[in-house]
């Protein structure tokens, strides 16, 4: 079963942000979705998410309209990571850790919602936060909380998935420093590896070229080239996309491409 | 068509998932954990209320008002020895009823500013700033000035339940007026909810300006209660159906306690997470309406209780729902109990608008909690 967006379109007034998209999520991989501002990544991670209803074509669940499923439903299937997340209230790190596990009927005291939350919290490096404020954290550690958070709600304790779990990531990395975004680019890595499918927005071409299975660049509204990072990270690609020279590296196995500043 | 859905959804569940008979969700078993909290502060209320009931204009001794009510409710003459006539019907047909109403009116308005503030992400918002205070208040005050003097329907007077119904109904005019508008905008259904509350205020204060211009001096004393509030006029006849009314908001409202928890991470956030907010978002607001119109139609504007009751309450026990909703309704029971208290013993026996107890004490408490504690506002 795949999560996977049929020929969307997304209008806002007369402005087309996204035309004629398609992409599929497939479990087991981690797709990146790069691409300059304003190229519809976050429209498109949107429509996927169900937080945008797009003005054409339908969002699929396998062969099922995603909004087939009651909310609850979905809520066990796909996990979103929010550019932003600013709490409102003084919730404590684990308190928000802890709300991904609401939609599998756990209160904040259950015992398996509080193993679970440890559990994803040691993941993400944020154990020491826990009883925090999450308004008195860094941008940075609050974005990890709340990755904690949708890691909580798709948490599995089988090293294999029986069935695919989705996480739509918007900016995941955006805020930490070099070690954390590699931390949990391993981190998701190895989520995908288990059977989860996961499509994040990145920026960072590096980090992209270095851990996606599969790279989608967006220009103007539309999926301008998907494919393995070896394909779509060419220096001829990149450049006309950002237009910016670049110079694509090789170190082992991974694709470094860099941009030759003037 | 509609088979085939449901049965792919049944395998995918089935398959994917742990099968959908086993998607539960938070109960109010898991209420459990703040059952200590919950127990003392009602506790605390019973206590306020038993010396509420003690003082006023005419004071009664507690063992005076313990030998009333168990000579009420026991079939056993023994207990008449400890009071006098007229105390029993000053408690009884006074006292009593302006206790329960002042629990009632302040658990209503203290469980709304709690679910409120949760809905529009705001710990400002409180049940005036919607517009349903203000807008029960305009139908009232519309219903004292223009059908001045008595009602008489079928010889019989009815000025007395047209009040209370109208500004119930003015209560609920105002918020499926908000809730009508807000459903058309795009985006962010609580701050277009605040913004159309602003709107309706102010429409409402110029409707109530211009009765009191039209308004002789009789309705204008008259008037001056519904805008400051009070619970002197309470009779049982006009607790009772305001209480039921009260009781079915609360107890719909205590059950969005774990939604509203995951709305304050935000509106995408909670959907997210499994809630339908639109069902969340109607309930809130209904509910809500409900139980400020049916406490505006018998007590008046009240203020600040809505707003400073659910601070008080997050700072014992933290920002959870589960514990603020509940928490609230007590807390705000005990504050308006106390303030009525202050209202009626103060410069007795003439007594206070309630409502400016509330304010009075109110504003420069929240003043006082925000630069102790420096309680972050954002929208």
């Amino acid at each position: 079963m795949t999560l996977r967006m049929e020929n969307i379109g997304f209008k806002v007034g007369k402005k087309q942000l996204i035309k004629n998209v398609s992409l599929t999520v497939n479990p087991g991989e981690l797709a990146v979705i790069i691409g300059p501002n304003g190229a519809g990544k976050s429209t498109a991670l949107g429509v996927l998410s169900g937080d945008l209803l797009p003005s054409s074509g339908t969002v699929y669940f396998g062969k099922m309209p995603h909004n087939s499923l009651t909310f609850q439903e979905q809520a066990t299937i796909r996990g979103v990571l929010p550019q932003l997340s600013n709490a409102s209230f003084a919730f404590t790190a684990l308190d928000i850790v802890l709300m991904g596990r609401i939609p599998h009927g756990e209160a904040p005291e259950c015992k398996n919602a509080l193993r679970i939350a440890r559990e994803a919290m040691e993941q993400t490096d944020t154990v020491a936060l826990m009883e925090q404020d999450i308004s008195t954290l860094s941008g940075g550690e609050r974005q990890r909380v709340n990755l904690a958070r949708v890691l909580a709600q798709m948490w599995s304790d089988q090293a294999t998935l029986p069935a695919p779990k989705y996480l739509l990531l918007d900016e995941p990395i955006s805020a930490l420093d070099p070690k954390h975004q590699v931390n949990i680019l391993s981190l998701l890595k190895s989520y995908a590896k288990r059977g989860y499918g996961i499509v994040a927005v990145l920026h960072d071409m590096a980090m992209a070229s270095m851990f996606a299975d599969k790279i989608h660049i967006m220009q103007h509204g539309m999926v301008a080239y998907s494919g393995k990072p070896a394909k779509v990270m060419t220096s001829s690609i990149l450049s006309d996309i950002w237009q910016l020279e670049y110079s694509v590296h090789r170190f082992g196995n991974s694709i470094m491409p860099i941009v030759a500043c003037v | 068509m509609p088979n085939d859905i449901t049965s792919q959804k049944a395998d995918h569940l089935m398959v994917g998932l742990r099968g959908r008979l086993s998607l539960k969700s938070i109960t109010m078993a898991d209420f459990r954990k703040y059952r200590p909290l919950i127990t003392l502060l009602g506790c605390m209320m019973v206590v306020l209320a038993f010396i509420s009931t003690l003082v006023g204009a005419y004071n009664i001794s507690a063992t005076s008002v313990i030998a009333i009510l168990l000579d009420s409710v026991l079939p056993f003459d023994g207990f008449k020895a400890y009071f006098a006539p007229h105390e029993s019907s000053i408690l009884l047909s006074i006292r009593l009823p302006r206790v329960a109403s002042a629990i009632i009116v302040g658990g209503a308005l203290g469980i709304s500013g709690a679910v409120l503030q949760s809905l529009f992400r705001n710990p400002l918002a409180e049940p005036g700033l919607i517009g349903v205070s203000s807008g029960a208040a305009l139908s009232a005050v519309a219903v004292i000035v223009l059908l001045s003097g008595q009602v008489i329907l079928f010889n019989v007077d009815i000025t007395a339940y047209i009040l209370p119904v109208a500004a119930f109904l003015g209560g609920l005019a105002a918020t499926v007026t908000v809730y009508m508008i807000g459903r058309t905008a795009r985006g962010d259904i609580a701050a277009t909810m605040l913004l159309i509350g602003v709107a309706l205020n102010a429409v409402a204060m110029a409707g109530i300006g211009v009765l009191q211009f039209l308004s002789d001096d009789t309705q204008l004393r008259l008037l001056t209660f519904w805008m400051m509030g009070g619970l002197g006029s309470i009779s049982w006849q006009s607790l009772l159906p305001v209480s039921v009314l009260i009781a079915v908001g609360c107890a719909g409202l205590i059950r969005l306690a774990v939604p509203l928890n995951a709305y304050l991470l935000g509106a995408n956030e909670a959907r997210h997470l499994g809630i339908d907010i639109k069902v969340m978002t109607k309930k809130a607001v209904l509910f809500s309406a409900l139980i400020v119109g049916a406490a505006v139609s018998v007590a008046g504007i009240i203020g600040f209780i809505g707003l400073i009751v659910p601070h008080l309450v997050r700072q014992i026990s933290g920002p959870d729902n589960r514990t603020v909703i509940i928490g609230s309704a007590l807390m705000g029971a005990m504050l308006l109990l106390f303030a009525d208290l202050c209202a009626r013993t103060i410069i007795a026996p003439a007594e206070l608008p309630v409502g400016l107890v509330t304010s009075a004490v109110g504003g420069p408490f929240f003043l006082w909690l925000l630069m102790r504690r420096n309680v972050r506002v954002r929208s």
